[in-house]
């Protein structure tokens, strides 16, 4: 229960410092509908979490922070990774937010020096989920402002 | 290749490499299926279109790509007018877009974008305006579309010049039988498209606004996005060097460079847009 409103607070502060405001921009208004919906999966909860610990940990310079989210990152991708081979729940969108999620995390967590060859990984594996799901998919709710994104980050 | 992972490349020189020999590829998002079913419950909002505009985008720079390839002449000077009439189409869409925001728009005369760029990374580019716009989704579109503008106005500049050259070359061997202005009778002149440049010039000078406090970690990813595909552009117009290398030098600073300045930005309440 305390992990739960831990994981709560801790995305409401991201967003609260993260995002700009008022905006419907498709980078951002995913954010806002995946907090506004109960994040059940383990997956979808710990890439959540591993984003938001690795921009407060970039925005502060804090290692401490930056280290720990690197290992919420690990956890967040093993998760992760069982979903996307568990038939029952790869094609949710549970799945495809977490997926999204690390796709953030990646973006806060870059290295200067990074050649981007794992974004790159991970945004193929991505789009390819996008794509599995069918366009039928995507009408309204968290799927549709993943898509929303998802569309831009196909650019 | 994905433009907003520029950011992270730009200065690279053996990514810059790889960046001049990169390709767009049409995608499946540019099917009717997925531009058309996600929004039958929900109508597309401004921003929506972008990505519409983008794909249009790509689909001509592969048609110009695939002109190498035709082999007869006529049928090269066919595509070229049919993509021509294309770019006009393209145009006039991002222009329908852009009218609908325009009183959210500011210019100032000011060199205030260009002392700022000046001050937090190393660029020589003089810019004379500032852009400052009402909201972020305005910002956010505004930039896309100057990019797309810079983009496509720079590819028109292109397709007329191949046909101008096919006229002179048929005047040349003396198979031309009609002047260019009725070979061409349905073609408008370009004017402003020619300036394209300009529209790079706004872009840099919306990165400021970007910059802000209030906009917070979050805007590098999306000003990234259109400043990489002005940079892609770039690379083939060595004329405009100083430009591409002033956006290499802001990807770069949007990276961990713009975080250590906004941290001193904060401690020193330097003065915003």
């Amino acid at each position: 229960m305390s992990n739960d409103i831990n994981r709560i607070q801790l995305f409401s502060s991201f967003l609260e410092t993260a995002v700009p405001k008022g905006t419907t921009c498709p980078n951002c208004e995913w954010l806002f509908v995946l907090h506004s919906t109960q994040a059940t999966s383990l997956a979808l909860q710990s890439s959540i979490a591993a984003m938001c610990l690795a921009a407060f940990g970039k925005l502060n310079a804090d290692e401490n922070l930056q280290h720990e989210s690197a290992i919420t990152h690990k956890q967040a991708l093993l998760a992760t990774q069982a979903a996307l081979r568990n038939p029952l729940v790869s094609y949710s969108d549970d799945t495809l937010a977490a997926c999204e999620a690390l796709l953030l995390y990646d973006f806060y967590a870059q290295d200067t020096y990074s050649d981007g060859t794992v974004y790159l990984k991970n945004l193929e594996a991505f789009s390819r989920l996008v794509y599995l799901r069918g366009p039928e998919q995507y009408k309204e709710g968290l799927a549709h402002s993943l898509f929303r994104n998802a569309r831009l980050l196909e650019a | 290749m994905r433009l907003h992972v520029y950011f992270k490349l730009a200065t690279n020189a053996y990514v810059q490499a790889f960046l001049a020999g990169s390709q767009c590829r049409p995608s499946y998002t540019s099917l009717p299926l997925w531009t058309q079913l996600p929004w039958e419950k929900i109508a597309k909002r401004p921003i929506d279109h972008i990505p519409d505009l983008y794909l249009s985008h790509v689909s001509l720079d592969h048609r110009i790509k695939g002109l190498a390839r035709l082999s007869s002449d006529e049928g090269r000077s066919d595509e070229i007018m049919r993509l021509i009439s294309t770019s006009w189409e393209t145009d006039r869409q991002m222009e329908e877009l852009y009218q609908t925001l325009s009183s959210r728009i500011w210019f100032s005369r000011t060199d205030y974008a260009g002392r700022y760029l000046r001050s937090i990374c190393d660029i020589d580019t003089h810019l004379e305006f500032c852009a400052t716009f009402a909201d972020f989704d305005t910002a956010m579109i505004a930039s896309w579309l100057w990019a797309l503008q810079a983009s496509l106005w720079s590819k028109m500049v292109y397709l007329y010049d191949l046909l101008a050259m096919k006229h002179n070359q048929d005047v040349a061997t003396g198979t031309a039988n009609t002047l260019l202005d009725d070979l061409t009778p349905n073609v408008p002149q370009l004017t402003y498209q020619t300036n394209w440049i300009d529209r790079v010039y706004r872009l840099l000078a919306s990165v400021p606004f970007y910059l802000q406090p209030r906009y917070q970690i979050t805007s590098p990813l999306i000003i990234a996005t259109p400043l990489g595909l002005a940079y892609r552009d770039l690379l083939s117009q060595p004329q405009f060097e100083a430009e591409k290398q002033a956006i290499a030098s802001v990807l770069n600073v949007l990276t961990d460079g713009m975080m250590a300045y906004r941290r001193s930005l904060m401690a020193n309440t330097v003065d915003t847009v």
